[in-house]
C-alpha cells in the first residue's frame, strides 16, 4: 500500500539539515514493473500422469502435515480404491514425476498404500437420496467406481454382477501376490456400506432393466474376449486361455501345476500367469514375439518374474502346438523374429524367418495373447460423445475396458468416475464441459472440479526445469520390501510390502509439490522490495503491486513453479 | 586559577570545560600537544570522554560528525596537512548542521615540508561553511573554545578555533583558567542534541534532489547572518559569568586613525606595539584585530574604518595569483570603496614578522597615494 | 550445516518498500536479514555506494531504523563515533552498523576500516559484495574477480588481478568475528548478524550480493546465481573467530564446477576456456586450503 510523501510548504517547515521525515511507501515503484508476479496453481506432472484423477499431491502433503485420514479422505473424493490401486496400479504418475529427473521419482504408489492401510476412512450412505436409481452391469474397478461415485451423489445404485463374486478382473484376473484379497473384500464392503445393492450372480437384460424403472445403466463389462492366435493344434487339453488360467487359480487359491508350463504373450497377464504358475509348481518359461524392451508388461513385474526364476525366451513366434499321440501337450512350436522397419506407430514389427523352427518343451501352454473388449449385453453401439460413454441409448451409458483401449485399473477406475458424471448430467440436465474437469494434457477426470469442490490448476504443468531443486537435497526413493524368493514361492502370499510410517513420512517429504504452493515463504523471503506477505486471515500470500518491482526472483525462487510471472498491459 | 599555559594546553583545558564527549583526533605538529594533553585528562579521569585515536584526520572528522549526529558534544584538532585532508567532511559538518568544535592551528602546507606558521590552511576552507575565530593570545584560545561550543551549539554550525603554530601554540603565556561551576553555567549540556535518535526512523544526509539541494545551503546561509549578533549576546554572557571579551574585531587607536592596518591572530600584538610607536611620531595610526573571519565582519569593519584615509592588511597567508586572503575579502567588503587599501603579504611559512617590517608597511602607505601593486611582499630575502 | 528450508522467527521488517534499489538486487535482500537479527535497537551507518540510493530521497527513508549517510571512506569510523556517542549516553545495546559496498570497503574505506578494526571497535561492519562500482555503472574495484568485464576492465583489458580475500584481511586484525555470508543463504546470515551481535568488539561480514545490472543478468537470476557462488565453493561460507578460529559452514552436497556460476552471467562472456579452468583450478585449491585449515582448529 502506497504511503504519503512528506510535504513542505515554506522553508521554516524544512529541517535544517536533510534529515529525512518520512518513509519511501509514498513512492510506487510498482510502476516500474513490466511483468507481475502470481501465485498460481499449476498442474503438477503426477496428476497428469494419473489416469484416475488421484490428487496425488494433495494426499501427500496431507501424509506430510501428518494427517494421514485426511490424506485418505482426500483419495476418496476421486477414487474409492487407493489400498487396491497403491498395490496395483503400475503409477505412471511416477513416470512423469518430476523427481525422476533429479533422483527417482517419489513412491507415490507406495504412499497411496501406506495412506490406505493406515487411514481411517468412514463409508456412509449420502446424506440425501436424491431419488433416482442407476443400475451397473459388471464389478469391476469401472463398475464399482461408476457405483461409488454415483451413491455419493445420493442415487440409488444396484450393481449385477454375473460371477459370484464382486471384483471382476480385481478378483479373477490380478492374482493375490499382488493385490491379497483381505484387501480387496475390505474396499469392496466399504461400498456396501455405503448402501449400494448388489447382486450377484446376476444380470440385468434390457427388457428388464426398462421394466424395473432404472433412471440409467452403465455396462462395465470388461475386455475378457480371448484374442484367439489360431496355432495348429491348439483345440484340446494342456492350453489355457491367460484370463482363464488366473480366474483357475484365483477362485481356487492355487491349481496343481506339474511339469513345464510355457506362457506364449508380452503383457502383464503373461507375467501374471507365469507368476502364478511358478507359485502352482510349474517350471515357467515366457516366449515372446519381439525384445524384451518391447514387453508391454511393467518393467518391475518382469524383473520380479526373472528373480522368481521364470525363463524368457523372446523374438520367436509361436506356430504350432505339439502334442503327443495320448493328445498331451509335449511343447510348442516355434520360428525366429527379427525386429523390422517401425510402423507408423513407432513401434517396429515383427518379421518372422520361417525356415528357422524349434520347438520348446511344455506341459502346459497358456495364451496370453491379449484381450479385445467383450461385446455389449444389450442391442446397443457404443457413440463416442462428450463423455465418452455414450451409447445410441441416451440413457444407458459404457465405462472401463469394454470402453477404452488402455486397459489399467487405474483407466478403468477413471473410466468409471467418468461414466458416473456423464450419468448424473444426464439424469440433472447438467450441461457439463468434460474438458474443464478432466486434466489438461493428462489422462484423469476430477470428481472434485465436477461437484465445484476443488479446481484443476489451469496453469500448464510445471516442467522439471521449472523446480529448483537446490531446495531438494539428493535422497533416494523408498522401496517397499519385498518377501525372499524362497518364501514367495511357498504361495500367494503379498510380495512387496508397505512402507513404515517414518519411511512413508521421509518419502513424503521428498514430493516437490509441483506448482502448488506449501506456503514455504520462499517468495516472501528473497523479495527485495519487502512486497509479498502471508495473506491474513486465508492460506497464500499478497503481493504489494504498488511497490513490487517485478524482479521475478519469486518465481525463480520458487521451489515448486507455483509463481508465473505475466506481462503486464502497458 | 592562572596557570603559565603553552596555547596548545589552553585550548585542551577549554575543550576539557567544555565536556566535550567525543574527542577524536590524529597527531601533526603542531597540534599535537592539544590531544595528547586531552588523552591525558581523559586518562586521569578529569575528563569524561571517548577519545578515539583514528588513523588519519579525515577519519577524526568522520567521528565527530556521526557522534554529533547521535548528539554527542564533540571536538577535533588539526593543522596544515590534516585540515586539508578532512576538506571533504568540513562540508559534511557544516552542511550537517552539525555543531562541531576543532582547533586548526596555522601551520604552512608543502611542497617542502614546512611546519612553521602559515594561515593558508585555515583560509583555503574558506567556503566549507565552518565559523572561523582567529586568535591572538593563549588566554583568547581557552575563552574561545568554551565560546565556541556554546555559538555551534545555538546556530548549529561547525566552529573553528585558530591560533598560530609555535607563536601561539608552543609558547607559555599565563592563563586564567576558570572553574568549572562557572563554565557549566555558561555551557549547560544541550537538550534534545541528537539529529537522531535511536528508535526512530530517520536518515541524516540523504541524497536531495534539486529540489531540496539548494533550500538547505540557502538556509544555512541565512543562518549566517544571524551569527555576529549571536556571538555578540554569547560574548556578553561570557563577560558576565567568566569576564572577559573579546569581540568578532579588536579596533585599537581607530577613532582617529588616518592609517588603520587589519591584522589577525598572533600580529595583533606587534601591530599594537608599532602603532604605538607611530602615534609617538604623530602618525595618526590604528590596528584592527580580526578575529571572526567566517562570517565576514563586514559591519564592525566598516564602521571601525570609517574615518581612515589608507587601509592596510598583513596577511600571513597567500592565495597565488590573487594575493592576501584578508586584504582580497576586505577589499570585496569595502565594495565601491575609494580609500586606497595596501594588501601585505609577509611571514609565509614561518617566516619572522618583525616590528620593523610592520612599520615599514605603515611608511609604504604614508609614502604614497595608492599602493604600487594590490599585494606587495614584504620580507622577502631574495 | 545449512538447510535449503529457512526458518527466521523474526517477523518485523526494517526495510520498507518503496525504496530504490534496482529490480534483482541482491543488497536491498542482504540488508533485511541483518536488520532483522539486530532489531530496532540500531543505528546504521552508511558511506556513499548503491545503498545511498536505495535508501531513498529525502525526505524518505526506506529503513525502519536511524540512519547516518557519511562519506564515501568513512563508514567505518562513522560507525566509531556513532558507537562512541551511544556509550557515553549509555546506550551500550544499541547496534551499529556500518553498511558499506565493496568500493567503500576494499578501497577507499579500507584504511578507515582497518583502523576500526585495530581499534576492535564495537560496531559490526558488513560490506555487501557486488564486485564493482555499480553505483557509478560498473567500474572495477579491487572486490571485481578475475576475468569480468566492468566499463574499466573493457574487452581486451579485463580484470587480472584476483579479488582481495577481505575477510582473511580482517581477520587478520585479530578482530574477534569475520564471517562471509550470501544473499542466497538468508539463515546463514541471519545467524551470523545474531551472533555478531552479541559478540562485543569488532565484527566484519562480508555479503555476497549480486547486482544483476553489472553482473549482466536477469534480474530473476541473481539469488540463484549468488547461491551458485557458493555451491561452486568459489565464495565459501566460513567465519574466523579471533583471528585464527576458522569453521566452514557450508559444504556443497556435490561437487559443481565453477563454470555454472560463469556462464549465466554476462560480465564473464568474454572470458577463455582456458582463463575458466585457471579459475576452477584456483577454487579447488582454495578450498582445500580452507578445509585444511578448519581442520587444524
Amino acid at each position: 500500500m502506497l504511503g504519503k510523501l512528506v510535504q513542505f510548504h515554506s522553508i521554516e517547515e524544512l529541517p535544517d539539515s536533510p534529515v529525512t521525515k518520512g518513509t519511501t511507501l509514498w513512492n510506487p515503484t510498482g510502476t516500474w514493473r513490466s511483468v507481475r508476479p502470481i501465485h498460481v496453481s499449476r498442474l503438477s506432472p503426477c496428476l497428469l500422469g494419473c489416469p484416475a484423477g488421484n490428487p496425488v499431491e494433495t494426499f501427500i502433503r496431507l501424509i506430510e502435515e501428518g494427517d494421514v485420514d485426511g490424506a485418505l479422505s482426500a483419495i476418496h473424493e476421486e477414487n474409492p480404491f487407493p489400498a487396491i490401486c497403491g498395490r496395483v496400479c503400475f503409477h505412471p504418475c511416477e513416470d512423469r514425476c518430476n523427481r525422476g529427473s533429479l533422483d527417482g521419482p517419489v513412491a507415490i504408489h507406495l504412499l497411496e498404500r501406506w495412506v490406505a492401510d493406515r487411514g481411517t476412512w468412514k463409508p456412509v450412505p449420502p446424506e440425501k437420496e436424491n431419488g433416482k436409481s442407476v443400475a451397473i452391469l459388471g464389478s469391476g474397478p469401472a463398475g464399482l467406481t461408476a457405483a461409488y461415485h454415483l451413491r455419493r451423489m445420493g442415487y440409488a445404485v444396484t450393481v449385477y454382477e454375473k460371477d459370484r463374486k464382486l471384483g471382476g478382473l480385481l478378483r479373477y484376473g490380478i492374482p493375490a501376490y499382488r493385490l491379497p484379497r483381505k484387501v480387496l473384500n475390505r474396499e469392496i464392503k466399504n461400498l456396501r456400506k455405503m448402501g449400494i445393492v448388489f447382486k450377484t450372480g446376476k444380470s440385468l437384460t434390457e427388457e428388464e432393466f426398462d421394466a424395473r424403472g432404472f433412471d440409467a445403466a452403465i455396462l462395465c463389462v470388461g475386455a475378457q474376449k480371448f484374442r484367439d492366435p489360431k496355432l495348429v493344434h491348439q483345440e484340446g487339453k494342456g492350453v489355457w486361455q491367460a484370463l482363464e488360467f488366473l480366474r483357475g487359480v484365483n477362485e481356487n487359491d492355487r491349481v496343481s501345476l506339474q511339469g513345464k508350463a510355457l506362457i506364449i504373450g508380452g503383457g502383464n497377464a503373461a507375467i501374471d500367469a507365469a507368476r502364478s504358475a511358478l507359485r502352482c509348481g510349474a517350471d515357467v518359461t515366457i516366449a515372446y514375439r519381439r525384445t524384451r524392451e518391447e514387453m508391454p508388461a511393467f518393467g518391475e513385474e518382469v524383473e520380479a518374474a526373472m528373480e522368481e526364476g521364470v525363463n524368457f525366451v523372446f523374438q520367436v513366434a509361436p506356430q504350432s502346438i505339439k502334442r503327443g499321440s495320448d493328445g498331451q501337450v509335449t511343447g510348442v512350436g516355434f520360428v525366429k523374429t527379427r525386429p523390422g522397419k517401425p510402423d507408423e506407430t513407432g513401434r517396429r514389427k515383427v518379421i518372422i524367418n520361417p525356415h528357422e523352427t524349434f520347438t520348446i518343451e511344455a506341459d502346459q501352454v497358456i495364451l496370453a495373447t491379449g484381450e479385445v473388449p467383450a461385446d455389449l449385453p444389450w442391442d446397443l453401439e457404443i457413440r463416442y460423445g462428450e463423455s465418452l460413454c455414450e451409447t445410441d441409448r441416451e440413457d444407458v451409458f459404457v465405462a472401463g475396458d469394454v470402453a477404452g483401449r488402455q486397459r489399467t485399473v487405474a483407466y478403468a477406475i477413471g473410466w468409471g468416475k467418468r461414466a458416473a458424471i456423464a450419468v448424473d448430467a444426464y439424469l440433472q440436465s447438467k450441461k457439463v464441459n468434460f474438458n474443464k474437469i478432466a486434466v489438461p494434457g493428462g489422462e484423469g477426470i476430477s470428481m472434485r472440479a465436477y461437484l465445484g469442490t476443488a479446481q484443476i490448476p489451469d496453469k500448464p504443468v510445471v516442467p522439471y526445469e521449472e523446480v529448483n531443486t537446490y531446495y531438494f537435497p539428493e535422497s533416494e526413493a523408498a522401496r517397499g520390501r519385498v518377501l525372499p524368493k524362497q518364501k514367495r514361492l511357498e504361495g500367494f502370499n503379498e510380495v512387496v510390502q508397505g512402507l513404515a510410517s517414518p519411511q512413508a513420512r521421509n518419502e513424503a517429504a521428498r514430493c516437490f509439490h509441483c506448482g502448488d504452493c506449501v506456503m514455504c515463504d520462499n517468495c516472501l523471503i528473497f523479495c527485495p522490495d519487502v512486497a509479498i506477505s502471508r495473506a491474513e486471515g486465508k492460506e497464500g500470500y499478497d503481493i504489494d503491486l504498488d511497490h513490487c518491482k517485478g524482479c521475478g526472483i519469486c518465481a525463480r525462487e520458487c521451489p515448486r513453479g507455483a509463481i508465473i510471472m505475466v506481462e503486464e498491459n502497458i | 586559577m592562572k596557570k603559565v599555559l603553552m596555547g596548545n594546553f589552553a585550548a585542551s583545558h577549554g575543550v576539557r570545560l567544555s565536556r566535550a564527549q567525543v574527542i577524536s583526533a590524529y597527531p601533526i605538529t603542531p597540534q599535537t600537544h592539544v590531544v595528547e594533553e586531552l588523552s591525558a585528562m581523559v586518562a586521569r579521569g578529569e575528563l569524561n570522554a571517548k577519545f578515539i585515536k583514528v588513523e588519519s584526520e579525515h577519519s577524526a572528522l568522520a567521528c565527530c560528525i556521526a557522534a554529533s549526529v547521535m548528539g554527542a558534544r564533540a571536538f577535533t584538532a588539526t593543522s596544515s596537512h590534516g585540515l586539508l585532508l578532512m576538506h571533504e567532511l568540513l562540508h559534511w559538518a557544516s552542511g550537517g548542521r552539525l555543531p562541531i568544535v576543532m582547533v586548526a592551528v596555522n601551520r604552512a602546507i608543502a611542497p617542502g615540508w614546512n611546519i612553521w606558521n602559515e594561515q593558508t590552511d585555515t583560509l583555503s576552507q574558506r567556503d566549507t561553511g565552518w565559523i572561523q575565530l582567529y586568535c591572538a593570545s593563549n588566554q583568547e584560545i581557552l575563552d574561545t573554545v568554551i565560546q565556541a561550543f556554546r555559538l555551534a551549539e545555538t546556530v548549529k554550525i561547525p566552529v573553528m578555533v585558530i591560533y598560530d603554530a609555535f607563536i601561539l601554540s608552543h609558547t607559555y603565556e599565563p592563563v586564567d583558567i576558570p572553574d568549572q561551576k562557572t563554565v557549566d553555567a555558561f555551557l549547560p549540556p544541550l537538550k534534545n542534541p541528537e539529529v537522531l535518535k535511536v528508535g526512530e526512523a530517520r536518515a541524516f544526509g540523504s541524497v536531495t534532489s534539486p529540489d531540496f539541494h539548494m533550500e538547505f545551503r540557502m538556509k544555512l546561509h541565512d543562518t549566517y547572518e544571524r551569527v555576529p549578533e549571536e556571538f555578540e549576546k554569547i560574548e556578553q554572557a561570557y563577560a558576565a559569568t567568566v569576564g572577559r571579551t573579546y569581540g568578532a574585531i579588536e579596533p585599537y587607536r581607530c577613532e582617529d586613525a588616518e592609517l588603520v592596518m587589519v591584522v589577525a591572530g598572533s600580529l595583533a600584538g606587534p601591530t599594537k606595539m608599532v602603532v604605538d610607536g607611530l602615534r609617538q611620531k604623530g602618525i595618526k595610526a590604528g590596528r584592527i584585530k580580526l578575529k571572526m573571519f567566517r562570517p565576514f565582519p563586514t559591519k564592525p569593519l566598516q564602521e571601525a574604518l570609517k574615518n581612515a584615509k589608507k587601509i592596510l592588511v598583513l596577511d600571513r597567508n597567500l592565495s597565488p595569483g590573487t594575493g592576501g586572503i584578508f586584504a582580497h575579502e576586505l577589499r570585496s567588503a569595502l565594495k565601491g570603496d575609494a580609500r586606497p587599501v595596501w594588501g601585505f603579504v609577509a611571514g609565509i611559512g614561518g617566516r619572522d614578522i618583525t616590528p620593523e617590517l610592520i612599520e615599514s608597511m605603515f611608511f609604504d602607505a604614508i609614502g604614497a597615494d595608492a599602493p604600487v601593486s594590490t599585494t606587495i611582499f614584504k620580507g622577502v630575502r631574495l | 550445516m545449512i538447510e535449503p528450508n529457512y526458518s527466521i522467527e523474526e517477523e518485523r521488517e526494517f526495510l520498507h518498500p518503496g525504496h530504490l534499489a534496482c529490480q534483482g538486487c541482491g543488497a536491498t535482500i542482504a540488508i533485511r536479514y541483518v536488520l532483522k537479527a539486530l532489531g530496532e535497537k540500531t543505528v546504521v551507518v552508511i558511506p556513499a555506494c548503491c545503498w545511498s540510493i536505495i535508501a531513498g530521497l529525502f525526505p524518505s527513508s526506506c529503513l525502519g531504523v536511524p540512519l547516518i549517510h557519511t562519506a564515501f571512506e568513512t563508514s567505518a569510523v562513522a560507525a566509531t563515533g556513532a558507537r562512541a556517542a551511544l556509550d557515553m549516553q549509555g546506550k551500550e545495546d544499541v547496534h551499529v552498523l556500518a553498511w558499506a559496498g565493496d568500493g567503500g570497503t576494499f578501497d577507499i574505506g579500507f584504511q578507515a576500516l582497518s583502523g576500526a578494526a585495530e581499534r576492535n571497535e564495537n560496531i559490526l561492519y558488513c560490506c555487501y559484495d557486488n564486485e564493482a562500482y555499480m553505483n557509478t555503472g560498473i567500474q572495477r574495484s579491487s572486490a571485481t574477480p578475475v576475468g569480468a568485464w566492468t566499463t574499466t576492465t573493457p574487452k581486451g583489458g579485463l580484470e587480472d588481478r584476483p579479488k582481495k580475500n577481505i575477510v582473511r584481511i580482517m581477520a587478520a586484525h585479530g578482530i574477534p568475528y569475520a564471517a562471509t555470508a550470501n544473499v542466497a543463504f538468508p539463515d546463514d546470515l541471519y545467524r551470523k548478524a545474531k551472533k555478531a551481535a552479541s559478540i562485543r568488539g569488532m565484527k566484519f561480514i562480508h555479503i555476497l550480493s549480486p547486482c544483476p545490472t553489472g553482473w549482466r543478468i536477469p534480474s530473476s537470476e541473481s539469488v540463484e546465481v549468488a547461491r551458485l557462488a557458493t555451491l561452486t565453493n568459489l565464495f565459501p561460507l566460513y567465519e574466523v573467530e579471533n583471528g585464527t578460529d576458522l569453521t566452514v559452514n557450508y559444504i556443497p552436497p556435490k561437487k559443481v564446477t565453477v563454470e555454472n556460476y560463469l556462464r549465466p552471467q554476462g560480465r564473464f562472456h568474454l572470458m577463455s576456456e582456458e582463463e575458466k579452468e585457471g579459475i576452477q583450478r584456483q577454487v579447488d585449491a582454495a578450498w582445500e586450503a580452507l578445509l585444511r585449515e578448519a581442520k587444524k582448529r
